[in-house]
This record gives structure tokens, sequence and C-alpha cells, in this order.
């Protein structure tokens, strides 16, 4: 295939991508094209597209149901007790204003408290609700618990490398809903200033491993984190563990990786 | 002081849960799949906040996209496992207008100028697609337009959004991986 042919056919997927448009098989074909494309800036499009998305809502939202709003709570809870890290390096908040009555009415962009707001809220939280993700069943170790009661699921033993001798635990998958867990003793603590751990998943039918999630080890004692995979695998075969720059990378260069599961 | 900054997270859930509950009904019929669509766009909204750039576009529009990511996700779930209901173009309601209406935010406002400029059938297609979530086949059978034209339309409208809203970063890492 000629250099021209590929560019427009990463020009036509890169579209669909940001429309939403991709079929799986499209998500392998562009994660390959990709990799020989570094630095572009994707996040242009999708942000076009969700301002588009954003000018045909009427201001006046419908209103979050109160139950779905406990379990948003019960989830940031769980999830900054698990995994504060990143919310963590993020400077400290100016006090919050007074909420506004919807998104059109408040102040522009130079004077409002932005995301530090929340990465202020998951500091404390971590301390302060730390009993909660269990009171309420929503922690990722209840969900590896609830995996794990399927029949279907794959469990892979991690085995530390070199890089992390000591280091053990598991990966829960579920290959019918395309989710899972690890779970992770004996990993080093890392600066996610400088860098971060990045799941792997090697799949027969992908050409390049797919992208398993950016994870941080802040505290002593066995973490279970969530899978998030940016693609579908179909057959899984490894999954690893590796230590990437601060917002992990695309495609890794696999220079240090400290766990593997082999399936 | 934990009282406050616990607060900190209900008021940012308080004020983009509409949006992104919005967003999930547009996106799903099916209250559970709503529900399930919200929550994973605030997990994934936690983990992605410090990665957030106010020099690029307003909070709301980046919620907006995090959350186009998770249910473009789950859509895909959904339609393998035949959970989506097939749009029936006759009962689909049409385009909205909202150029009289006020926009959630600046860039809201700014896209909806800048829709306003592009050539008419770039338009049709581009809305057909953000706010129908046609496929550009499905486009194309709709439109009756080529599938050829359909693409072409699409990928000309969105560099030309792209460039009227002035959203691009130059030399930037890739936004994939979040």
């Amino acid at each position: 295939m000629s250099a021209r042919f590929d560019q427009e056919r990463f020009e036509e997927l890169r579209v669909a991508r940001a429309l939403g448009s991709l079929t799986a098989a499209e998500c392998a074909e562009f994660t390959a094209l990709l990799a020989e494309r570094a630095g572009l800036d994707l996040e242009a499009d999708e942000i076009a597209v969700a301002a588009v998305e954003l000018a045909s809502l009427d201001p006046e939202l419908a209103p979050l149901p109160a139950a779905l709003a406990k379990k948003l709570q019960a989830d940031a809870q769980a999830h900054f007790a698990h995994t504060p890290s990143p919310l963590r390096a993020v400077p400290p908040a100016p006090s919050p204003t007074p909420r506004p009555a919807s998104i059109a009415e408040r102040r522009p962009r130079a004077a409002r408290p932005g995301w530090s707001l929340v990465a202020a809220a998951a500091a404390l939280i971590l301390a302060f609700v730390s009993w909660w993700p269990r009171l309420h069943g929503t922690s990722p170790e209840a969900g590896r618990e609830a995996l794990l009661a399927k029949a279907e699921v794959l469990t892979v033993p991690w085995k530390g490398t070199d890089f992390a001798k000591d280091a053990a635990g598991d990966v829960v998958w579920d290959p019918t809903e395309q989710r899972g867990f690890m779970r992770i003793r004996g990993l080093a603590k890392n600066d996610p200033t400088r860098e971060q751990y990045q799941l792997w998943i090697f799949d027969e039918t992908q050409q390049h491993p797919v992208d398993g999630g950016v994870f941080d080890v802040g505290a002593d004692g066995e973490l279970v984190i969530p899978i998030d995979a940016k693609l579908r695998v179909s057959k899984p075969t490894l999954f690893a563990v590796t230590v990437e720059k601060p917002g992990g990378v695309v495609v890794s260069a696999q220079e240090k990786i400290v766990l593997a599961g082999k399936v | 002081m934990a009282q406050g900054e616990a607060g900190a997270v209900q008021e940012c859930i308080e004020r983009y849960g509409p949006l992104v509950y919005s967003l999930a009904r547009r996106f799903a019929k099916d209250a559970h799949a709503i529900e399930d669509a919200v929550q994973e766009t605030f997990v994934q909204l936690w983990r992605v906040a410090p990665r957030y750039d106010a020099t690029r576009c307003n909070e709301a529009t980046f919620v907006a996209m995090i959350a186009r990511r998770r249910l473009i996700d789950l859509r895909r779930r959904a339609e393998k496992h035949g959970g989506v209901e097939e749009i029936d173009e006759a009962l689909a309601p049409p385009t909205p207008d909202h150029t009289e209406r006020a926009a959630i935010c600046d860039d809201a406002a700014r896209a909806r100028t800048a829709l306003g400029e592009l050539r008419p059938e770039q338009k049709r297609v581009l809305e057909l697609s953000i706010y129908d979530g046609l496929s550009h086949q499905e486009i194309a059978n709709a439109t009756g337009l080529p599938l050829g034209t359909v693409k072409t339309h699409a990928r000309r409208g969105l560099e030309r959004l792209r460039d009227l809203l002035g959203f691009g970063r130059a030399a930037s890492a890739s936004g994939v991986t979040s």
C-alpha cells in the first residue's frame, strides 16, 4: 500500500474515531496506523465534536436523579480511596464559589476554580471516607469479588520481573463483559509526576498490545485496580505492566516491564 | 475542612451530573444503561481530571468529550449484544435547530456559529453523525449520498470546524490514552 493511501485511510479513520463510528476492526486498524504517527493531537477533533454536541443541548438540563447522584458520590469516594495519586499532584484549589443554577450562568473561564476543585477534594477524601466503599459494596475489591463469582472469568497470576522481584498478585478478566481487575502486591510506589504504571493486554487479534489503563501505587499493601481496556480484547495471551511517562503512552517501548502474567 | 473538600466533589457532580446525564439519555433509552453510562463517565473523569487544560476548552466541553468516549464505548458494547434500538428514520426527530437558544458554554456558542459557516452538506453530515449517532454508511443510506461523498463531507467539515474553533494544540501528545 502506498504512503498516500495509508494517509488517506488514516484521516478517514481519524474522523470516524472522533465521530464515534469506528468499528472494532477499524479501531485495530487505526491503532496500527497511529503507531507510525507520533505526536498527533487527536483530542482537537474530539473537543470540536464535543462542543458541537453541547451546542444542541438546552442549558436547562435534565436534573440528575438523587439516587444516581448518591451513587456517583460513592463511586468518587471509592475511586479516591484507592487511586488518589494523580489528583494529589494537582495544586490546591481556591475556595469553592456558590453553586450556579446552570452551567450557562457560570463565571468566565479565567475566574473559575476549575479542575483543581476536584483535585483538592481527592486528598482528604482518601482519609475521610476510606470506610465508605466497603459499606456500599462499590469498591474495586467488591467488584473483583463479584467478577470472580462468574464462571467464565479468566484468572492469571502476576509474576514480578527483575525490576520488581517481590511483586505479585493476579488479573481477573471477564471476556464477555470486557472488564476486569488487577490485584497487586509488592510493587514500588511511584511518583506520578515522573512516571506511572501502565497495563497492557496482548491479544492474538490485535497487532499491538491493548492499553489497559494508567495507574499509580501510592500505598503499601494490596491494591485492586480496575482494568480500562481501550480496545476490545478477544483472545488475551499476556497481561503486562510497564513503567511509562506520566499519562502513559500509546505504544510502549516495553523498556521496563515490572509484571507479567501469561494466559 | 474535610467536609468542605468532600463538598467540592459533590459540587462537581452537581454541576456536571445533569450534563452527563443528559448526554447519556441521548445514547441510551434503558434507565440502567443510562445510570451505568453516567457512573462510568464520572469514574473516568476522576481519572483524567488532572489532564484538563483550561486554556484549551471549557470544563463543560472537556466533560462532554470524556462522556462521549464512554458513551461510544457503551454503545459499541450494547450493539454487540443487540441492545441498541435501530433508528427508525421516519420516527427520528429532525436535527435540532437551537440557533436562538442560549448556549451551555462559550465553546458551545462558538460551535453553533462555526456549524453555520460550514457548507450545508458538511453541516448536515456532521449533525446526523453527532446528534443522531449515525455511521457514515447509515448517513449514506438516509441521504442518498454516495458513501465516499459522506466521508469527504465529514472529513472536510470536521477539519473546518477544528480550524474555526481553534482547539488544536501544536506538537501535542496523543490524547488516545485516556
